[in-house]
């Protein structure tokens, strides 16, 4: 293992970890499988094609692929839960306070999605958001426990950025139910600086990404310039998906982004690289998860996200004895 | 954006959309020399077009003197300006290219008013002109720059003013069609002529903003916005005074100075003029160079063709006519034996001229002025309809006249 | 006969997966989203009294506001707006009426477009036009999913923009023809420039630039102006009977986004402030109506579930750490 600082890979040991001996890694693999189709085909491909003219002469191939990025969706919001609770499970395992937080946190997480999901009534779906949210918060409190210090930075910024927009959408919530007031919009431009912030501290906080490969780097600037291109290209329709798909408004330089996504994608690969897969899903799921407090799936993503990151960086290995 | 050719400009350029699929474009020739701004055409374009309520300071067609009258007042020195500040110093013409049919001008070397706007904001670089600025459509009428006490002469008048006479230019690349968000306006294809769906506008007023000569007017009582038609029933001779002829428009047929003349240009599927000397449209246009776009920097590659003032200063003519001013000037005021027979056609018919064929004549004058000698030929023209038949024959000699003992009283 | 160690092995995990995979089959066959929305909801209660079009009825008390965030529109050109910062919405309904009030800020009462320079204030709403097609939450609604706007303008609202409405003492000593095939666009049948059509116009859209009027006009509205704020009310029966435009429910859920522009700062058409979809939850009790106590006891476990989890947690610490 190369210059990697901060993280101690312990997950060789995670990944015999079993629960009735299903290999929780490569569950997670799937599930970002799943999530990248989803987030290519549905969230942004078959949104460009309304603005393609001509949609109508390819409007076959187009259902299907709208069919498959569906399908794809369905995929991932199962496998979401499935993950959620394998990890639930291996969190408890650990045996630590962050452990238990953490698998605490899930748990109310998948209770709270579903409650929601059940269909709530009159003054019960503010209070539900609340919870979920407050889960998303305990899991990252948690995760924050089990990691290093360097790695909890990071896990802590990942969390501020949930708990900022959370907390702009509960006040909405709770406003419109007729309790307490709406609250200012500022603090979905602070949730973005904090997830550009996530993003831009990983190299430190994950560890170097300059190992004795360079494919972490080159991956990351092939990244960093695709963001770039695309945002300047054709700023207006990449903006807005941007805000669709994960929540960013898109307000910050075009470069904050690019560089975000660069350290992102590096850090991925560096950990991938280091036979540490299950870190790496963690990350690529917090950003399918994206920024804003958007519907149950995405919130469920980013819970298992943090959950990933904590489970494959703690300090503590995962039931060794 | 697309890339398309403006021959005007001897270059491509950036607009909306690709070339259309115009056959056939509404072109004329306006003749500013011999125009005493009788305002005759702006009344038959309002008695038959704009007389309702709501249209009260809408005049599609116009004549306004030049340089301080403007309907709207300043519309082209405020574009012109506009222009200027979005490419300083960089508005001028290349002259050292070969001077060819695609080119005749030489070329643009700055930004048409495409080129200058962001595409997201602004689709054309424009403004939209205030009520108060419509209001006087002949403000300074007559207004010259000064009156010398010894009197002018040419070839350039120290005092000088003249009128220019402004329709629809119904551009090749029209601004107002690319500002449309609606996409309310379209170019047609048999003649080219640019309209407003009424049945679509919804009264953005994005084209009154973008049209770089103000002919997008906004009608409060509809909400929409309305422009020139060209006359387009009578141009597909669908108009029953037609009978079934391309005729040309109220305001051309009105005009008592026979300054104009209009017809239909053939066009190719670049935007080109096909090459044919006997349109007198062409032969003004593209053989003798004798009659020039207004602004073609604009780069809306406009359709009414002006020949210039002889009096008035170059440089003013230049920027509004572009580079070709002095070898108009030159062409107008020592003409050719066949520029001299279709400047007779002028006025000679309603019915639209396709072609033309000249009968050569006798010599009937030679006369010399500032040293060159004009020999005046008693050539005819003869001028052919839509289906080649012939439909005027006028010769180059006015023809005298005397009115019979019984008439002397002047009855009309 | 065994199998492979390796695949004897990895035979969990692909059940799991196989299980996933079926799963996940019979919900996109069913049509049945397992996850929900979390965005913000805008509910309609039933109004003890018929709120009429007044935005000031007492009966508007009855009912929340929320607050929508607007930003400047940037996907589609003319780009612009974003100088309104939040639309305030309450919605409420009553014998088979929807009726939702905005309010917002706005310095300047802009109701006249006589000029060519002047511009209207105007507020839009948008609803999915059939709520079918589209999976809620993450805008899965793009496979010919329309949308149905219900626009309003204050000038529309004031008069239908004759020179004399504005300028009592114009004369003109004739007009040669004052029939309705004089006013071109009216003899072209648009709506939009109908003398008689009201200030509320019932609009059906599929993409940019294509947006025209609906089929059947059922949008009632109006507006005031005072304290340098706007409000409107408009109302629409639940079911409009066209099957090309939204219909209600007396329970459900729809999503609702709202759009504003400022006449004085020259806005209109893509020029505007937007938000994002929240939903409008259609709610059959009136505002006596709250929470039933089952779903308190499920909050009540879900607290104490937690609560348990941290405990545990910090038990599970001491216990390790000794």
């Amino acid at each position: 293992m190369a210059s990697f600082s901060g993280v101690r890979a312990q997950d060789h040991n995670l990944r015999e970890w079993s629960l009735a001996r299903v290999h929780l890694e490569t569950l997670a693999v799937w599930l970002v499988i799943a999530v990248a189709f989803e987030l290519v085909i549905l969230r942004t491909l078959t949104r460009v094609a309304i603005h393609v003219p001509g949609l109508g002469a390819i409007a076959g191939p187009y259902e299907m692929l709208a069919d498959a990025g569906r399908f794809a969706y369905y995929v991932a919001t199962v496998l979401a839960v499935v993950v959620a609770a394998a990890l639930a499970v291996a969190a408890w395992q650990v045996g630590t306070a962050g452990g238990r937080a953490m698998a605490a946190g899930i748990a109310s997480l998948i209770l709270a999605a579903a409650l929601l999901r059940a269909g709530p009534g009159l003054g019960e779906a503010a209070a539900l958001n609340t919870l979920l949210l407050a889960a998303l918060v305990l899991v990252g409190i948690g995760a924050a426990g089990m990691v290093g210090a360097r790695m909890a930075i990071a896990v802590v910024l990942a969390t501020l950025t949930v708990a900022l927009s959370g907390i702009f959408s509960v006040g909405q919530m709770w406003a419109s139910e007729g309790t307490g007031h709406g609250l200012s919009a500022g603090f979905l431009d602070l949730a973005e600086w904090a997830a550009i912030a996530f993003a831009v501290s990983l190299p430190w906080t994950a560890g170097s990404v300059s190992s004795s490969s360079r494919r972490p780097a080159i991956s990351g600037a092939v990244a960093a310039t695709f963001v770039m291109v695309v945002l300047l290209g054709n700023p207006h329709t990449t903006r807005f998906l941007l805000l669709w798909t994960h929540g960013l408004t898109g307000s910050l330089p075009a470069i904050a982004y690019a560089v975000a996504a660069g350290c992102l994608v590096a850090v991925a690969v560096s950990l991938h690289q280091r036979g540490m897969a299950l870190a790496a899903c963690g990350l690529l799921l917090l950003v399918g998860g994206g920024v804003a407090m958007q519907n149950t799936y995405q919130s469920m993503l980013i819970g298992t996200g943090l959950a990933c990151l904590a489970l494959a960086t703690s300090q503590r290995q995962a039931r060794t004895r | 954006m697309a890339k398309v050719y403006n021959w005007q400009l001897g270059r491509e350029m950036d607009y909306r959309f690709d070339n259309g699929n115009a056959k056939w474009q509404f072109a004329a020739v306006f003749n500013t020399n011999r125009c005493i701004a009788c305002q005759t055409c702006t009344m038959a374009c309002k008695t038959t077009w704009t007389f309702s309520p709501g249209q009260e300071l809408m005049w599609w067609n116009n004549v306004e003197t030049k340089p301080y009258g403007g309907y709207p007042q300043n519309w082209d020195v405020k574009v012109l300006d506009l222009q200027e500040k979005a490419n300083p110093g960089g508005q001028v013409w290349d002259r050292s290219v070969p001077l060819t049919t695609r080119a005749p001008y030489g070329t643009f070397d700055g930004k048409t008013v495409f080129e200058t706007a962001d595409g997201l904001t602004k689709m054309v670089t424009g403004y939209t002109p205030t009520q108060e600025e419509w209001k006087a459509p002949n403000i300074h009428e007559d207004s010259a720059t000064k009156f010398p006490k010894d009197g002018v002469q040419l070839p350039v008048h120290d005092g000088w003013f003249f009128y220019l006479q402004r329709i629809c230019n119904h551009c090749t690349y029209p601004a107002c069609l690319a500002a449309c968000p609606r996409n309310a306006i379209y170019k047609r294809e048999e003649d080219g002529i640019v309209l407003i769906d009424q049945g679509r506008c919804r009264g953005y007023r994005k084209c009154v903003d973008a049209c770089p000569y103000k002919k997008s007017m906004y009608r409060p009582n509809t909400r929409t916005s309305e422009k020139c038609i060209g006359c387009f029933p009578r141009v597909e001779g669908s108009d029953p005074l037609t009978e079934g002829l391309p005729m040309e428009t109220r305001c051309m047929t009105a005009c008592i100075g026979k300054i104009r003349l209009q017809g239909l240009a053939k066009v190719d599927d670049a935007g080109l003029w096909v090459e044919d000397p006997t349109n007198p449209l062409y032969f003004l246009v593209h053989v003798e160079k004798v009659a020039l776009p207004l602004y073609p920097q604009f780069g809306t590659q406009p359709n009414v063709y002006y020949i210039p003032p002889r009096w008035v200063p170059r440089d003013y003519l230049k920027q509004m006519f572009g580079p070709g001013v002095d070898h108009a000037i030159e062409r107008y005021s020592n003409p050719s034996r066949e520029l001299l027979a279709v400047l007779q056609l002028f006025r000679a018919s309603q019915t639209i001229v396709f072609s033309f064929k000249i009968e050569k004549g006798p010599k009937i004058q030679e006369l010399s002025l500032n040293g060159v000698v004009h020999e005046i030929y008693d050539d005819v023209v003869v001028g052919y309809d839509s289906q080649g038949r012939e439909v005027v024959r006028v010769g180059v000699e006015e023809k005298v006249f005397e009115r019979p003992q019984q008439f002397t009283m002047n009855t009309i | 006969m065994k199998m492979p160690a390796m695949v004897r092995r990895r035979m969990p995990t692909l059940l799991v997966l196989a299980l996933v995979l079926a799963t996940a089959g019979i919900l996109q066959l069913t049509n049945a989203n397992p996850a929900a929305s979390q965005s913000l909801m805008l509910i309609s209660r039933a109004a003890s009294s018929d709120p009429g079009l007044d935005p000031n009825a007492a009966v508007w008390n009855e009912s929340a506001s929320i607050d929508v965030p607007l930003t400047a529109q940037q996907q589609a050109y003319p780009i612009g707006g974003g100088s309104i910062a939040t639309i305030s919405a309450k919605s409420l309904h009553r014998d088979g009426n929807l009726y939702v009030r905005v309010e917002w800020t706005d310095a300047t009462q802009d109701d006249s477009t006589l000029k060519v320079e002047n511009f209207s204030d105007a507020v839009a709403l948008e609803f999915p036009a059939s709520a079918s097609a589209t999976v809620p939450s993450i805008c899965m609604g793009q496979v010919g999913a329309g949308v149905n706007i219900w626009q309003w303008r204050a000038d529309s609202q004031v008069g239908h923009g004759d020179p004399s409405e504005r300028y009592p003492n114009l004369w003109v000593e004739r007009y040669p023809g004052d029939g309705p095939e004089f006013y071109t666009a009216r003899a072209a049948g648009n709506p939009y420039a109908l003398a008689d059509g009201g200030p509320v116009q019932d609009l059906v859209a599929a993409s940019f630039g294509n947006i025209g009027p609906a089929g059947s006009q059922t949008v009632q509205g109006q507006g005031v102006y005072q304290a340098g704020k706007w409000a409107v009310v408009f109302a629409r029966p639940l079911n409009p009977g066209d099957a090309s435009l939204t219909a209600f429910h007396e329970t459900g859920t729809t999503d609702l986004a709202f759009a504003v522009w400022d006449g004085s700062l020259s806005e209109r058409n893509g020029q505007k402030s937007v938000s994002a979809f929240v939903r409008i939850h259609i709610f059959p009790g009136d505002a006596g109506g709250s929470a039933t106590p089952a779903w308190l006891i499920a909050l009540g476990l879900l607290v104490g579930l937690s609560g348990l989890g941290v405990g545990l947690a910090v038990i599970g610490t001491r216990s390790g750490a000794k």
